[in-house]
């Protein structure tokens, strides 16, 4: 095994548990959502907390330095257009999901867990889950980006 | 876009759904155990079952498929150790998935989810899913380094403009 296979096992080992990882949480936070029961949402909410930055945030530095090393040992120019077009949309969802969406999760989780459901509380999650869906489509706009590689 | 892209696109789209989705039901129901609540545990191992059902198993067929599709579509030779690997790899996690999770899954509710024999029915089947996809992941790395193989079309040639030693460096970050 190569430096540049070990480098891509890990870039797409880290991808699978980013974006595999975020998608699933969206079908356990839809079925939270529909189950009714605040105590469902209040663990979703807890466990996304945890998942968040314990699972995710480290998922996707990985898929950041491993692309970087890619790039470094593949004799890929940095000012590819699917690099640098990459590069811009991981700094975007990142930004978003781990400096507000994770956190806002958690607090959600914590507060429906000690003050009990309430329909403020329910709009809340419900627009929290509908940015998640927006930032899993950017990340498979990513994907699609990584493998068409447009302008090559 | 080529069908070759389109068919790569897909499958590494359900590999994404399927493996990481698996990894992070793991790290999901890690969470759930160590709170402790035998109601909560038994309410995500029922969620086991639909989550295969409607997400894993959907998502696995997608990856064969479209894997066969790239076979032929690709030129790749059948008889290569990781394709054999991939191919094997699958059948046994298909098969395990079918014979061995599924009805152990439904043993839970008969046996009473909450109850001693139904919290060891759970841990078992997290085991069981713990083993599958490290074996799944093991696929996915044969795979990863599968740029040396042969191709009908030889697309490794030595006359490509990134060529090193003869082999193309990488024709896609995401792709093998």
């Amino acid at each position: 095994m190569t430096s540049y296979e070990l480098w891509l096992f890990l870039h797409i080992s880290a991808a699978m548990v980013w974006i595999g990882g975020a998608t699933v949480a969206q079908v356990f936070g839809v079925l939270a959502q529909r189950s009714g029961d605040p105590a469902q949402s209040a663990v979703f909410g807890r466990s996304m907390g945890f998942i968040g930055p314990k699972i995710f945030m480290p998922a996707s530095i990985a898929v950041l330095v491993t692309g970087v090393l890619l790039t470094e040992d593949g004799n890929w120019e940095w000012s590819e257009s699917f690099i640098w077009l990459g590069i811009v949309l991981w700094a975007a969802v990142s930004l978003v999901a781990f400096a507000f969406l994770t956190r806002a999760m958690g607090r959600v989780g914590a507060r429906m867990a000690a003050e009990g459901p309430s329909p403020e509380l329910g709009a809340e999650v419900r627009k929290l889950v509908l940015l998640a869906r927006v930032l899993i489509l950017v990340l498979f706009v990513i994907v699609f980006v990584m493998i068409v590689k447009p302008g090559t | 876009m080529t069908w070759y892209e389109f068919f790569l696109f897909v499958h590494i789209t359900a590999a994404v759904i399927w493996l990481g989705g698996a990894f992070t039901f793991q790290m999901y129901g890690m969470v759930v155990r160590r709170g402790g609540d035998p109601e909560e545990i038994a309410r995500f191992a029922g969620r086991a079952g639909s989550l295969s059902e409607r997400v894993f198993v959907p998502a696995s067929l997608l990856v064969i498929l479209a894997g066969i599709a790239l076979m032929i579509n690709g030129n790749w030779d059948w008889d290569q150790l990781w394709v054999i690997f991939a191919l094997v790899t699958f059948a046994a996690s298909f098969l395990t998935g079918v014979l061995v999770l599924s009805p152990m899954a439904k043993r839970i509710p008969v046996a009473g989810p909450t109850t001693s024999v139904g919290q060891a029915l759970i841990e078992r089947l997290f085991t069981i899913l713990r083993v599958d996809l490290s074996f799944s992941t093991r696929s996915s790395s044969r795979w990863s380094s599968s740029r040396g193989g042969r191709r009908l079309d030889d697309r490794n040639r030595s006359d490509h403009p990134r060529a090193v030693d003869g082999r193309v460096p990488c024709p896609t970050a995401l792709e093998g």
